[in-house]
Order: C-alpha cells, then structure tokens, then sequence
C-alpha cells in the first residue's frame, strides 16, 4: 500500500492504487536516478505502472506480482529494452 | 458536408431501421411477402444512394445483398434464418459505413476488402443454399504482424487468434477504471505490447492520474470473452481477427481421411443451422449442432476448438442467440483450413506467416525478363497484324488475326501482372538493418538514439528496396549526425536524452510511403538562407522571398550543406539532391518538413511497381527515338502559316499560348536538316521540368507498352536517356528523358 | 447406504429402425466399438425412451411407419433442453437431394447413406458421439 523512498531506492510495497501515482511520481522526481524496487509489491494500479514505464528507472525485480513479472517487466528492467532500442547508456560519458 | 451528403445520411440510416425491423419480423414470424418486398426496395434504395455520394465500397455489398433478395422476392429462395442473418450482418455494417462517412466523410480504409469478402458470401448463398465454407482471411492490422513475432509457433499455429487494441481514455482514471486489471484477465494471452500514446513529457510535466497508454494484445480467447472483459469500455477497444498461423508441415503426414471427416461434420452443422426455417431460433437445434461438433472436435483431438464451441453455446443460451454457435463453427472452418495436421512438430521451427515456396530470386528474375520481352513481341505481332489487314484487307483472316492478337495481348498483360506480383516483398526487408546501423552511428557519435519500424509489412517491388537502401541510409545518417543533438544539449533543452528516430511505411493502394521522423533540432531555415546567399545559389531578394518551408526544401539542391564540418560519416548535405534524384527516378517525390527544435520528418512516396511505360516512336536525323507518353500532349502537323519566327527562334500558338519549336536532332546534338519554313512542321508538344514545347520531328510513329531497361554500363549517366527497349522489329530504341533535357 | 459408483462410463447410442434385422446389425457393432446400445421400434418408443434415459447420439432411420424420421426429430427439436440438443445421424435410403435438404431443415446433424458399412457406422458415431468421459 505504499511507496518508499529510503536510502537511494523506491519501494513499492503491497497492493499501490491510484492514489499512489502522485507519491511516485514525486519520489522520482526528488531522486530522478533511483532504481524502483517492486519486489514486494502485490497489484499494481495502472496509474503506478504507466509512471515506472514512462520514467525509464531502472527497476529491482523479480515483481511481486507474477502477472507483471511474466508480462510487463521485459519492458521495464534495465537490461532489456524493447526489441529495437539502441543504447541504454551513453559509453564515455565526458 | 454537403446537403446531398446530408440527406444520404439521414435516409440511409432510416432505411436501415426500418429493413432491420423487417428482417427481424421476418425471423420471428416467418415469411411475409409485403415485407420482404420492403426489404428488397431499402437495399435497392441504398445502393443506388451509395452510389450518387460515391462509396463503391458500400455499394458492392449492397448489390450483393439486393441480388440476394431479389431472388427471395421472386420466391426463387425461401427466406431461411441464415439468410435473415446474413441480411442483418449486412445492415450492420452499412449502419457502421455511414456513421463513419457522417463522422470523417470517408469511409474506413478496409472498407473495400470488407465489402468483398461479405459480398463474397452473399453471392454463394445464392448460387447454392450452403454456406460458404471458408472464412476470408484477415490479417489485422500491421501492429498485430509484428506483434505475432512474439507468439511462440507453438502456441499460435492452427487457432484463430485475436488482436485487441485497447486506448483508455486520458481521463479513465476517474471514472475508476483499471486498465492494466482489465488486459490482466484476458485469458489465453500470448503476447502484449504497452506504450505511451503520446511521448511522455519531461518528469516534472508528468500528470500522474492522465493514462496515456496504448495497449495491443494477442489471444487466443474468443470475441465473447474479450466482450465480457470490456463490457464497460466497448469504445475505447478495437478487435481484430488474425488469420491462423500454419507451421511448415513436419513428418508424418496427415490422416486426410480423418480430416476430411471433422472437416465434413462442422460443415453439415452450419448447413443445418442455415437451413433452418426463419424464425426458429430453437435451442434444439444449435444446441445439438454445437454438441455435435464439440464431439467431433473432441475426438480429433481439437480441445481447443471444442472449448470454444462450447462457450459459444453459453454465450448462445444466455443470449437466446443461436448465430453465436453458428459464428463460432465458421471459426473453427477457419482454423481448421490451416494445412498442418501433425501435432509433433518441431518446436523449433519458426511460424510461417502463409503458405509460401523457397525459390531463387534469380528465377523471379529471369520469369520477369522474359515476360517484359513478351511483351516487346507481342507488340510486334500487333504491328504485323495492322500490316495484315492493309494487305488482306477486312476479311475473315484479317480479323480472326487480329482478334487472336487482342486475345494475347490481354493474356500477356495478364501474366505480366502476375510476375510482377511475385516480385512483391515486404518493406521490412529495405528496413531489416537499420536498427544496428543506428546503434553503431549512435555509439560512434556520442549520442542516444532510438530506432523504431513500423509498417514492415507493407509491400512493394523488390526494386525498391534495392534501389532504396541507399538513400535511407544517407537519411538515417543525416538524421543521427546532424539531426540528433548530443545528450547534454537534449536535457537542456528538456528533451528525452535519448533520441527517436522512426522508419515508418504505409502503403495505400498502389502508392508506398515512407518516413523518417526523429525529434531532433530541426533544420534551421536561417541557417539555410545564410548557406544559400553563401554559395551564391540565388539572389538575396530570392531567398528573402521565400518562406520557411521552400527554404526547408532547398535542402535537396546539389552545393548546400549546413554541417558545420564535414565528417566521413555523412559526407556533405550534397547528399540530399542525389537522395532526390534516386527517388524521382524510382518514379516517386520526395518532402521534408521541420519544426525548429522539436524534429524532422523526410517522406517518401513511391509507386509499388515497377511501370510500363507507354512509349511513343519518333524520328530525327535518321534515328528513332522513344518519348514517354506522359510528358507528350499531344502531336500535330504545323502548316507554316502556323509557324512564326523571332530572331533564332521558331514557335506556334496553340490554344493562346506560344510554344517554342526545338529540333529534336538539334537538341540531341545530332545532325539536323536546315529549316525549310516552306514544309510542314511534324511536332510533338510535351510538357516537362515546368516548361512546354513542341519538338520537331522527321516522323511519328507507332505508340508502344514497354518495361523500360534502365541504361547500363558507358550510358548509365548519360543525362537525356531514361532507358531503352526493342521495337516491333527488333531495334533497340532509346528512350528520351524530356526532364532531363529541358532542366 | 453408500451408493455404488456407475462404473459404466461409455457413451450411449439410441438406435431407430423398423427393421430387427437391421438393429441387431448396428446393435452388435457398436456394442464391439465400446458403446452402450439401446433400440427403439419406431419415433413413438424413441421418444419414450429418450425421455427416460440419457444417451449421446440418436441413429435414425428415414423411413419407418407412422412417424416417420422427420417428424421424430423435429418433435424432439423442440423439446425440453437436453432432449432437444440431442445429435442425431440420420440412415437415408438413398443420397436424394429433397431428402438432404429435408434432413437439414429438419435439424438431423449429419446422415449417411444405406447401406451402411461396419467401419463407417463406427466412425461416425465415434465421432458424433465424442469420446467417453
């Protein structure tokens, strides 16, 4: 039922309705780099997911739940990209 | 809109009501030969209104259904409930037709192939009282094709698969909705795709409760099933069926007496169902029909099929409906037409989309010379039958001679047609490499970058894309090198660091187009007016006087480049007019259009096949030459009266409008008779590079059809020359490029 | 006391003929292709016993004295749920184009022509009947 923020991660943990788009978003906000851990998160509303997915954070898995692990997080995790995406860091960052 | 269109639209849709309530009473009571009459007049009325607002699509269906009921009103077919249905089924998508041409003014664009295929069915009703016993077969649209490429062959082969889209309304937040918990519950899911419907603003211009997802699924559930799920958001959803998947069959081979038997019993089922009288819709007898076939299926080994049946009478039940059965049982016609019949194959093996034969593009090759050369020589059979005629004169022979040319033209066209046909391949093939070349460039450069595809199904000429590769690479590369700005630059100016670049083809009728959009800086078209004045390309009034977008355009002129060094990777902005050049040959245009900042977007439209050309033969300075008939108006015989002369120059008027005359041999550096103004001009008016004129010529010939043979090795970039082919007696023609030799 | 379990789980075939010669035949092949067979004389036994008992296929026989094949099935169409749902093969004496026609019309779900061999019966009634539970 919740989304915190401790020590550099996200946490989302248990079911996460709409309501808590809004902490998210703002959680991202304030630490635009930190990975989203929803390993123990139970369902999550939409409003939460579209906000993992249009933030591009890397996310800490496997899902809490399995519907999303076998189904959304190929989209989300760091090391695979949707099948034609190019870099996911930039090499030799000056 | 229109008050003509106005007034279609209202009485369509009554007509519509009103058929609808007669075809149900119908249904329900049984025939009524007042009503019948009714129904046949309101179909008949309807084509004819289809056709004063021109919506042939609309039209063909509705001719199809009016025949349909023309024989029931002349009592030629008894009126039975498959025929009631499949009336209604028809008004359905009239009803549908209409509000769509209310709402856009046009119809959709499967209008035509849907119309065909319904039309299809009608007529098999009425040449024999079965049920055609194929389904046609849809391919769904071009997101589902590359969606499917994530469906294991194993879970796809041999079902009819469903694709769904789904885009919640922005607002569907409030209103309590949970999409992703709707798409979660969509049983027999096999693969899933979730995007931004717009591209996701900077973090902090995120509205957390807007939902701009666009969601595209397949499964192998049924429409029933999908309906329940989405019961409350029917419009914010669109379903599609898939054509079955057929694996390569494998080993053993198929037990066809086995399957000719289910094939038989699912059929007799439909038969049945259709031959009821109208009116009884009763349980007995779709429910026996889908018990009987479920059996069937069950013993073949179909479960999957059977479950489907099966629900589909629940649903038939609940809903005191026994099309639902019938509708299934056409369904599983269509999956079970998939060929492969053996369960063990190898899992290894990829889908293949349809039944296809390896063979060596080589001999696709050689299959279309020799049908352009076909070609060539039927036309100088035609050429000799004329000459038959002159010699025998109208006679019996004479014109059993030329009605056997015209019967071999039309077959060699014909062939021509197919061949060409089979030089038909995906786009996806020109595409196939771009995402690694993107990748490399990005790396190269420092910069991140994004490349999607999109419409690689769409088809065109084998030519294309050989002929295209090329130019889409420059574009590409310009795209990354010069278009993309490098990460830094992109979050200051609040972008996305990383980059998009978007390789999209469409094909609309015989038309391809294909776009290359990235959101990057734009072009400048200061910059260009700075480069244009710099290299001395027009006058400064000139470049004044243009607006933004011709300035955009000027890109493609050979000698201008706003790279601010020039790099191995691009070369210069020179590129642009061979890029030009490549694509106007191909017979295509090409466009560019920019917003400074947000991006670029190049596109390309190109015809998918590969022309005939209508050629017309001329003579100068003892040679003949061909003339495109596109750019000729037409030809004329000048008395000199018509012909005056200005200094050096000769001209005519025609139609108030002075012509220039230019001797063709003069124009072709060639050997030119001197102008006798005593004799008659022999010209030939064409209109090319923006300009008119009237070329003089010694001779006008026959007009020819020829596949034209590009210009190979010493001549491949003689400017004037577009190609070449054979006359009728045998001589290699060349063919002139009037754009070329005006411009 | 505790009920016994009907371990008699094969699928039931009612077959419809006036003639015992003709019953016996279909009776004794199916009985070997793992069926439970009952007979009836004509539609009015049938009819009888389908009220009684649950089978999963009917046979009938086009031709048979006072109701006719016909008018069988189109009775029993129209009754309650599970009677009404009944597969029913249809024996016709010949392949007539009225008689198809009539059987289609009439809701019958599939038919086969006399006579009848012992392989072809046994495959459409497996077929029709589905596989035992």
């Amino acid at each position: 039922m919740t989304v915190r923020h401790v020590s550099g991660v996200i946490y989302l943990e248990g079911d996460c309705g709409v309501e808590e788009a809004e902490a998210l978003l703002q959680a991202v906000i304030d630490a635009p780099g930190a990975p989203i851990d929803w390993s123990g998160c139970g369902r999550l509303h939409t409003a939460v997911l579209q906000l993992i997915l249009a933030t591009n954070n890397s996310v800490h898995g496997p899902c809490g739940d399995p519907w999303l692990e076998r189904w959304v997080a190929r989209m989300v995790l760091p090391e695979i990209h949707a099948r034609l995406d190019v870099i996911s860091t930039p090499p030799n960052v000056k | 809109m229109n008050e003509l269109q106005q007034q279609f639209i209202s009485e369509s849709k009554e007509l519509v009501l009103q058929a609808t309530d007669d075809l149900m009473t119908v249904e329900r009571s049984g025939f009524d030969a007042e009503r019948i009459d009714r129904v046949f007049r309101a179909f008949h009325t309807l084509k004819g209104s289809a056709g004063v607002v021109n919506l042939p699509a609309m039209g063909l269906l509705l001719h199809a259904a009016e025949d349909l009921l023309a024989a029931v009103n002349a009592k030629k077919r008894p009126i039975t409930t498959g025929l009631v249905s499949e009336a209604l089924e028809c008004l359905d998508q009239v009803s549908a037709w209409v509000d769509a041409f209310e709402a856009r003014g046009v119809l959709p664009s499967d209008a035509g192939e849907r119309a065909r295929d319904a039309a299809l069915r009608l007529r098999a009703l009425l040449s024999d009282n079965t049920s055609s016993r194929s389904t046609p077969n849809r391919h769904g649209p071009v997101w589902a094709a590359a969606l499917m490429q994530e469906v294991a062959a194993t879970d796809a082969s041999d079902k009819a698969l469903l694709a769904v889209a789904y885009e919640p309304l922005p607002g569907c937040f409030f209103d309590g909705d949970d999409p992703l918990a709707l798409v979660a519950s969509i049983p027999n899911l096999l693969a899933l795709s979730i995007e931004p419907r717009e591209p996701w603003p900077p973090r902090p211009d995120i509205d957390p409760f807007a939902c701009n997802l666009r969601i595209h699924a397949i499964t192998a559930t049924t429409r029933d099933e999908l309906a329940a799920i989405f019961r409350l958001v029917p419009d914010q959803v669109e379903i599609f069926d898939l054509a079955p998947v057929t694996t390569p069959t494998a080993t053993a081979a198929p037990d066809t007496k086995t399957t000719a038997l289910l094939d038989d019993i699912i059929a007799c089922q439909i038969d049945m169902l259709n031959a009821g009288d109208a009116g009884d819709n009763s349980y007995g007898r779709y429910g026996s029909a889908a018990r009987a076939a479920a059996h069937a299926l069950r013993h073949f080994e179909r479960d999957d099929l059977a479950f489907d049946v099966e629900a589909a009478l629940e649903s038939a039940i609940a809903q005191q409906n026994g099309n639902l059965v019938r509708d299934a049982l056409r369904r599983v016609t269509a999956a079970l037409a998939a060929p492969s019949e053996d369960r063990d194959r190898d899992p290894d093996s990829p889908a293949a989309p349809s039944r296809s034969l390896r063979i060596d593009e080589a001999h696709v090759d050689s299959l279309f010379n020799l049908s352009g050369e076909l070609i060539v020589a039927k036309n100088s059979l035609a050429h000799l039958s004329k000459l038959v005629e002159t010699v025998v004169g109208d006679g019996d022979l004479g014109r059993s001679i030329r009605r056997a040319n015209e019967n071999l033209d039309h077959l060699i066209t014909g062939m021509h047609s197919a061949i060409l046909q089979l030089r038909m391949v995906p786009v996806s093939q020109l595409f196939r490499s771009f995402p690694r070349v993107a990748r490399d460039l990005s790396l190269r450069l420092d910069k991140r970058a994004e490349l999607t595809i999109q419409g690689g199904t769409a088809e065109c000429d084998k030519t294309l894309v050989e002929r295209l590769f090329e130019p889409l690479l420059h574009l590409v590369r310009n795209a990354i090198d010069h278009g993309i700005e490098a990460p830094e630059e992109r979050r200051a100016a609040g972008k996305p660091e990383q980059a998009h670049i978007a390789l999209e083809a469409a094909r609309t009728g015989d038309r391809l187009t294909i776009e290359v959009r990235d959101d990057g800086r734009g072009i400048d078209p200061a910059a260009i007016r700075a480069k244009a004045l710099e290299r001395g390309l027009m006058s400064a009034d000139e470049i004044a006087a243009l607006s933004d977008e011709k300035t955009t355009q000027l890109i493609f002129s050979a000698g201008l480049s706003t790279a601010t060094a020039v790099t191995d990777i691009s070369g210069r902005g020179v590129g642009m007019d061979v890029v030009r050049n490549t694509v106007e040959q191909l017979g295509g245009k090409i466009a560019i259009a920019s917003r400074l900042g947000a991006g670029t977007t190049v596109r390309l439209d190109l015809p998918v096949n590969v022309a005939m050309s209508q050629i017309v033969v001329v003579e100068a300075s003892g040679q003949f030459f061909g003339l495109p008939m596109d750019v000729v108006n037409e030809t004329l015989r000048l008395t000199p009266d018509r012909v005056s002369r200005i200094k050096n120059n000769r001209g005519f008027v025609l139609r108030d409008r002075v012509v220039p005359i230019c001797s063709l041999a003069e124009a072709l550096n060639l050997p030119d008779k001197p102008a006798d103004d005593r004799a008659d001009h022999l010209v030939v008016v064409a209109e090319a590079a923006g300009k008119i004129i009237a070329l003089q010529v010694d001779g006008i010939h026959d007009r020819l059809d020829a596949v034209l043979k590009p210009m190979k090795g010493l001549l491949a970039n003689a400017p004037a020359y577009s190609g070449t082919t054979m006359t009728a007696d045998g001589r290699v023609l060349l063919v002139l490029d009037l754009k070329e030799l005006f411009s | 006391m505790a009920a016994v379990e009907n371990a008699d789980r094969r699928r039931r075939i009612l077959v419809v003929d006036d003639s015992s010669l003709v019953r016996l035949y279909y009776h004794s092949a199916l009985e070997r292709a793992g069926f439970a067979v009952e007979q009836a004389i004509n539609g009015i036994e049938a009819t009888e016993k389908v009220l009684a008992q649950r089978f999963d296929l009917l046979i009938v026989d086009i031709n048979m004295p006072g109701m006719d094949g016909f008018s069988f099935v189109r009775d029993l169409r129209h009754r309650k749920a599970d009677i009404a749902a009944l597969p029913i093969l249809m024996i016709t004496t010949e392949a007539d184009e009225t008689d198809i026609s009539d059987a289609r019309a009439a809701g019958v779900n599939y038919y086969l022509v006399k006579p009848v061999s012992e392989a072809d019966l046994v495959r459409h009634a497996t077929a029709l009947a589905g596989p035992a539970s």
